[in-house]
């Protein structure tokens, strides 16, 4: 094999990243964009200052748009599959010479890093909000900002924790849908679903409001990374022998 | 005796209870131009995607290079899939580049000659491509390999005189200066059959009728009169 050839994931993943940044800008130009950021910046400041003559504003509660964050990735990270087929470049996909375990392992590279970065510029954005709520308030101190921030350690802690799984279920069952198990999705869902349930009343969130981490939720998170490993394993095994072409 | 290069027995496939490839056995000739040819749904492109792998056949046996088809042997293989696009954010010379990392044998310089030839603009973006430059540069990223097989799935589907006539120039370039083996569906058979060294007619799945291109020539006039009056 030629050397550079000798790097196959970093291609595909740099591969994965450059269309991901081309297409999002796909049918909205630079113009416009700045026009909506600007935008969103105006309302939002409007909002908070007139939340915060009306009402006294409880901030810690926006900490919860966090929790939107792996379900924003595990969907993109359906899509990520689904695009092969929609922008019909499934032929040059499929026929790449690697392993379907890399061609998987690039896009879920690629997407763990979408997801950070969404998650990192949301706590941003958020801290700014605070700042901003606390300045415009006549009620919040800097005691409360700093009280705020700490609040949101541990969902963006929880956001981080959860995308490697979040990412390598979409990727599954963006697979499964273009394999002859096509008829297993309703299964996905129903343990999909079973286990956030089961996950969710545990109780192991509980404890995070006083900053206490269960041992239980540790081995969750490190059992949720294990399972990833498997899904990706199950994808690529999917696309090597049951694909429906 | 010709080596053989692919060599498939009793290939099966269904589509639900659709049988897409119906007993298939046939060979294909190392170093020639084989042409497969018949109507929509004859199970040409089932065939090709079993050759690059992505298919799987139910029943029968396809030996591609020696081996079993499979990622592993789309290495030595330059495809162009049927009905393709290439990633519309990237330019033409970006896509060489992409191409130079990804595909075996791919040669950036010898791409860049078949761009030139064909004028397609090295920076110009996929997404302000007309269809005929997009296929080109698909036709560039299969042909600029230095691999024993290239197989091209409908070239010339939907693009223009002009853009066939540059992409037949491109293909007769290639195939003059290596030993591949090519292996090539159309329907634009009128203008692509001095290509052809052998013809290989699909119906329905299987073999219709086989042969060596000259000797078809005469006895039928030319492949394009027999492949109507075998579609008749």
């Amino acid at each position: 094999m030629d050397a550079r050839h000798e790097q196959p994931l970093k291609t595909l993943f740099l591969h994965e990243l450059k269309r991901r940044r081309e297409n999002g800008r796909k049918g909205i130009n630079a113009q416009w964009r700045l026009v909506y950021f600007f935008s969103f910046i105006v309302i939002a400041m409007i909002l908070t200052i007139y939340f915060n003559l009306i009402y006294h504003v409880q901030l810690k509660y926006i900490w919860n748009i966090c929790w939107g964050i792996p379900w924003m990735i595990f969907g993109l990270s359906i899509s990520l599959i689904h695009r092969e087929w929609r922008n019909e470049t499934v032929g040059w996909w499929l026929t790449f010479p690697y392993p379907r375990s890399t061609l998987v392992a690039a896009k879920f590279w690629a997407m763990l890093v979408r997801g950070v970065s969404l998650a990192c510029s949301i706590l941003l954005l958020i801290i700014v909000f605070g700042a901003f709520a606390t300045l415009v308030s006549s009620t919040l101190s800097f005691g409360d900002f700093l009280a705020f921030i700490k609040s949101g350690l541990i969902p963006i802690l929880l956001d981080l924790a959860a995308l490697p799984l979040a990412v390598g279920a979409g990727l599954i069952l963006g697979t499964l849908g273009r394999t002859k198990l096509r008829p297993a999705m309703p299964l996905f869902w129903i343990i999909w679903g079973l286990s956030w349930g089961l996950s969710g009343s545990a109780g192991w969130f509980e404890p995070l409001s006083q900053f206490k981490i269960p041992i239980e939720l540790v081995a969750a998170i490190i059992g949720s990374w294990l399972l990833t490993w498997i899904l990706i394993l199950l994808a690529s095994w999917l696309l090597e022998k049951k694909l429906d072409l | 005796m010709t080596e053989s290069i692919i060599v498939s027995e009793h290939l099966v496939k269904h589509y639900d209870k659709k049988r897409a490839i119906d007993d298939l056995s046939l060979t294909i000739k190392k170093g020639h131009v084989t042409a497969i040819l018949g109507s929509n749904g004859a199970g040409k492109s089932t065939f090709f995607r079993m050759i690059t792998g992505i298919v799987r056949p139910d029943s029968g046996t396809l030996s591609v290079l020696g081996e079993n088809a499979g990622w592993h042997t789309n290495a030595k293989i330059a495809y162009l899939p049927d009905r393709a696009r290439w990633y519309n954010n990237y330019t033409a010379e970006q896509s060489f580049d992409l191409a130079a990392r990804l595909l075996l044998g791919f040669d950036k310089s010898e791409a860049i000659r078949f761009a030139e030839l064909m004028r397609l603009p090295l920076d110009l973006k996929v997404d302000g491509m007309s269809k005929g430059q997009e296929a080109r540069l698909m036709l560039i990223l299969c042909i600029a390999r230095n691999v024993p097989l290239v197989v091209l799935d409908e070239p010339f589907s939907g693009i223009d005189a002009a853009s066939r006539e540059r992409i037949m120039e491109a293909l007769i370039d290639a195939i003059s200066e290596k030993e591949q083996t090519l292996l090539i569906s159309t329907h634009e058979i009128h203008e692509a059959e001095g290509l052809f060294d052998d013809v290989i007619f699909f119906q329905n799945g299987h073999v219709l009728l086989s042969g060596e291109a000259e000797e078809l020539r005469r006895k039928y006039g030319s492949i394009d009169t027999l492949s109507r009056k075998l579609s008749d």
